[in-house]
């Protein structure tokens, strides 16, 4: 029994120290520490967890979050969320494997890398830090209406984004639906390293002039979400929602290039100052985003299963699919959820594994080799192990796999590309651990 | 337009159906179970926005599609 006591009271400690150091790195005062059972700084719930996600062979990266919020007497929710992000690893460049050793310029135009023979070029410089920080407040209007308001701002190395949200609920029908709307506007600052690359310009030697103009570039992106909510029985409740996002600015990826290709062994033209021809990423300066989505909720006896679908177009031709189940298995105490998803994406009007030399004259304007703008699919498995400490404090593990694939013998490969895979399949494994308390 | 004035004519279509659906006040036991909430681990959900807005072409839906995130 004494054991035990102590037990909970080691836990209560550690809860203690959790929420100071929360409320301390989240901005609250020291006062936190003073008294933490009264007033502003006392009652908040908070969730703090960490996330590895590992590509094999590229993108490794390390995601600690910890999200606080707190319901006040009136009901009106305040939150705030903090998310680091480490990345480093290798990355597609967007060019073809050949038979031939390549040879790229790094984005600083300083240096350069290598891919041998039949492999996919990787930029193996990719490493970035991200910090992100969000708050939101929701509060009622009234007895049947909601708004939630949100605010974001992150910043990397090459890239700074701003946000705000908000959003409009009203329930009627005894409160079983449940209609939302919402506007956002994003305003991104992206400043890549060694600059805006031209489109369509060819990448030139390490130490030659780049064709790079001006240091950064903007994008805004404004969006609209409407949505239904709908009791339906008991045991079931079903979401239905349309989006739609207007983004206008620079769309480019300025590390991404394509290769041109000779027009009948599909090997290396020779570049102006490389081996290679490799032209930069150029895509429209706008894009008009669709969605639609629905998910279904429904408990089967003490379990419950989560079904949702997603359904995106946009004007740049791409249309994908989405398709989400999770089920959720509880026990006494702790519960099991394993889940699969599977998305499906056809290939946007410019994207072009790579080009033959007698295209190059009239290409354009638009064209990338980025392989998420390719057609490609992908699935997800995954299971999550949920369990409360002894306090009554709440724990998950996830673990998850993603394989990503595509078009690896396209039909319009040439020569040597046919011997090749060119698609950089991917294969990635993603485990995450969180602690609410 | 087209697919806008669709999408309104579906949603009054849906909603004139609602008013027959849905429970009484004291019939919400099931639906009030914490697995039950329609998003009931968003860290996880925003985890998988993140990831997936960085590996493929589509995001949002859900929620708002924005990523914040030079990713993509």
């Amino acid at each position: 029994m004494q054991l035990t006591d102590k037990k909970k009271q080691q836990h209560k400690n550690i809860r203690q120290l959790l929420k100071t150091a929360t409320g301390c790195l989240l901005g609250a005062s020291a006062t936190v520490q003073a008294d933490s059972n009264q007033g502003f700084f006392s009652g908040w719930e908070t969730d703090v967890a960490m996330l590895a996600y590992s590509e094999v062979d590229r993108v490794s990266a390390y995601e600690p979050v910890i999200n606080t919020r707190k319901t006040f007497d009136d009901d009106s929710v305040l939150g705030f969320k903090l998310v680091l992000d480490a990345l480093t690893g290798a990355s597609p460049n967007g060019a073809s494997p050949s038979d031939q050793v390549q040879t790229f310029t790094r984005p600083s135009g300083n240096g350069s890398y290598q891919t041998q023979a039949g492999e996919t070029p990787l930029d193996d410089t990719f490493h970035d830090t991200r910090v992100s920080f969000s708050a939101n407040y929701e509060h009622g209007l009234g007895r049947v209406n909601k708004m939630i308001w949100g605010g974001n701002v992150s910043k990397e190395f090459d890239f700074f984004s701003a946000g705000l949200s908000a959003t409009y609920l009203h329930d009627f029908n005894n409160r079983n639906t449940t209609l939302s709307f919402g506007l956002s506007g994003e305003y991104d600052l992206i400043t890549p390293v060694g600059g805006i690359a031209d489109p369509l310009a060819q990448m030139q030697a390490s130490g030659e002039l780049q064709p790079k103009g001006e240091d950064e570039d903007t994008r805004f992106m404004g969006e609209m979400l409407v949505g239904v909510t709908q009791v339906i029985n008991r045991q079931t409740i079903a979401v239905f929602n349309y989006g739609y996002s207007q983004s206008d600015g620079y769309h480019n990826d300025p590390y991404k290039v394509t290769s041109v290709v000779d027009d009948i062994t599909g090997s290396l033209v020779a570049g102006e100052s490389l081996a290679g021809t490799y032209l930069y990423d150029s895509r429209p300066d706008q894009r008009n985003k669709h969605s639609v989505y629905s998910k279904v909720k429904r408990a089967i006896g003490a379990d419950s299963a989560d079904l949702s679908y997603r359904y995106m177009w946009d004007d740049w031709g791409v249309k994908s699919h989405t398709f989400n189940l999770t089920y959720r298995k509880n026990f006494d105490g702790w519960y099991l959820e394993p889940r699969v998803r599977y998305y499906t994406q056809s290939t946007a009007d410019f994207y072009r594994h790579s080009i033959s030399e007698s295209e190059v004259a009239d290409i354009g304007p638009y064209l990338t080799s980025d392989y998420r703008l390719a057609e490609m699919w992908s699935s997800t498995l995954g299971l999550k192990v949920g369990f409360k400490t002894p306090d009554g404090n709440k724990n998950s593990v996830r673990l998850e796999y993603y394989h990503q694939d595509g078009e690896k013998s396209p039909s319009d490969a040439i020569g040597i590309q046919k011997n090749y895979d060119m698609f950089p399949t991917l294969d990635a494994f993603v485990i995450q651990y969180t602690y609410s308390f | 337009m087209k697919t806008i004035l669709i999408t309104l004519l579906s949603t009054c279509f849906f909603l004139s159906g609602c008013s027959s659906l849905g429970v009484q006040p004291w019939e919400r036991d099931l639906l009030a179970r914490e697995d039950m909430a329609l998003d009931n681990a968003p860290l996880d959900s925003a985890f998988d926005d993140h990831i997936y807005f960085s590996k493929e072409a589509s995001s949002g839906g859900q929620g708002f599609s924005g990523g914040g995130c030079g990713c993509n």
